[in-house]
């Protein structure tokens, strides 16, 4: 396996132009398991780590902008997150367990993301945008675009994912982030949930849901999202979002859970999100 | 194919030079060039914990760290130079009072997130061990022993001895 050092974002978007098929690396979590599994090394391979233009996290023109080799660590305690983004924040902290969370990163969940990646939900729930660069320049993708299938994100060969930005929520703007797993720490989601929401003199307003873990990718629940616009929030419109949530999830039996339970705890969850909406 | 990589790192306080293949993990380098048999390959995939290590001050897994990543200059602590640091006899000290010990697979790693737990208060003992499987003594005696070390700790920083 040959090792490329980049000394800088521009030397390492050369490499990944010159060398398509080297695999970039960061904390390597994904990657050295899959290793471990006996998936065959790549021949080339790019070290992330240290390049300064992919870390950081910044407010800047009404956007969050998160370099791709923050850790989900940091995603978990930084101030600005943890102010604006307090379900970004609580979906990394729920990531693995301290060890994990202090190698693996936001870029790392994202390049190649299982359907039961964490972040993903959140990020499309908040109409987060990718920001991917080549020696071309820099392409912004929103996250509603680039997860495209199963392990399948809008990234092309000579691209680096560099950054993820996301509009500040406006003030007042509910939001909320759940999964479900088999215990609190070094679990995958069975289901995981993402949404925000405003409400607005009893009604809801630009309500967003994302659901991980039920289909092979994750997904905006559009048909509830249409279902509640502009109602009266009261228990019968609760219910039935949590019954169109239900229907528009496509989820299947595996290891981890089967798709009858899936539905059961999406319901759930929908429900304890809109009934945080209530006025008390 | 394998490349050689050459890294100079501080591990557990000495500067060493060492010489190992680009895919090798650190656990690999550990065991194999470095003759430190702490560090335990468990799971293999990051599950267990059974290879905890701290690199930089950052509680990290070997088996899951390529070491081409770590630079010239990084410096890890392994289970073995936990007793030549400063706290680290404390918390021997404190294990063995607890009994926080029984067939000893998981204690190099316990003993390495323990002591990044000592360093790290604010985060709860339970869930600071989270990510380290112990299968025999159970945890009780793992939280308790970092408990009574941030006490011992803090204690310490009041100037109170008692």
């Amino acid at each position: 396996m040959k090792i490329l050092e980049p000394k800088n974002l521009a030397h390492a978007l050369k490499m990944k132009a010159e060398n398509n098929r080297a695999e970039p690396i960061a904390g390597g979590t994904d990657l050295l398991a899959s290793w471990s599994a006996g998936a065959e090394k790549p021949a080339v391979i790019i070290l992330l780590p240290g390049l300064a233009e992919l870390s950081g996290i910044r407010l800047n023109n009404g956007y969050i902008r998160i370099g791709a080799c923050t850790t989900h660590a940091e995603l978990a305690s930084n101030p600005i997150i943890t102010r604006h983004l307090p379900a970004l924040a609580a979906a990394a902290a729920g990531i693995g367990a301290p060890a994990v969370r202090n190698m693996g990163t936001l870029g790392g969940n994202l390049v190649c993301p299982s359907p039961a990646a964490d972040l993903p939900p959140v990020l499309l729930a908040f109409d987060a945008e990718a920001v991917a660069g080549s020696t071309a320049g820099e392409r912004v993708v929103p996250f509603s675009e680039f997860f495209i299938d199963y392990r399948k994100v809008d990234l092309k060969e000579d691209e680096l994912l560099l950054a993820v930005r996301i509009p500040v929520p406006a003030d007042g703007i509910k939001s909320y982030f759940r999964k479900v797993g088999s215990r609190k720490s070094q679990t995958l989601a069975k289901v995981s949930l993402a949404a925000r929401a405003r409400v607005e003199q009893g009604k809801v307003i630009h309500s967003a849901f994302a659901a991980g873990s039920v289909g092979p990718t994750v997904v905006r629940l559009k048909e509830t999202e249409a279902l509640v616009e502009s109602k009266q929030l009261d228990l019968e419109i609760i219910e039935q979002a949590c019954k169109e949530a239900e229907k528009e999830i496509c989820p299947i039996d595996d290891i981890r859970s089967t798709a009858s339970y899936r539905r059961f705890a999406l319901n759930g969850m929908v429900r304890e999100f809109l009934e945080m909406l209530l006025p008390i | 194919m394998e490349v050689a990589v050459n890294r100079r790192w501080n591990v557990n306080g000495q500067e060493i030079e060492v010489t190992f293949n680009s895919g090798d993990r650190l656990l690999d380098v550990l065991r194999n060039d470095l003759g430190l048999m702490g560090a335990k390959e468990g799971c293999g995939e990051g599950e267990c914990g059974a290879c905890s290590v701290l690199i930089n001050g950052e509680l990290k897994l070997s088996c899951l760290q390529l070491a081409a990543v770590l630079s010239d200059g990084t410096a890890i602590l392994t289970a073995e130079g936990i007793e030549n640091t400063r706290q680290g006899p404390l918390l021997q000290e404190t294990a063995n009072r607890n009994g926080a010990v029984q067939c000893g697979y998981c204690t190099p790693g316990m003993m390495v997130a323990m002591y990044w737990l000592m360093e790290h208060p604010k985060i709860p003992a339970g869930q600071g061990l989270s990510g380290n499987l112990c299968r025999c003594t159970g945890y009780k005696a793992l939280i308790d022993t970092v408990d009574e070390c941030r006490r011992i700790l803090a204690g310490k920083k009041d100037g109170d001895m008692t």
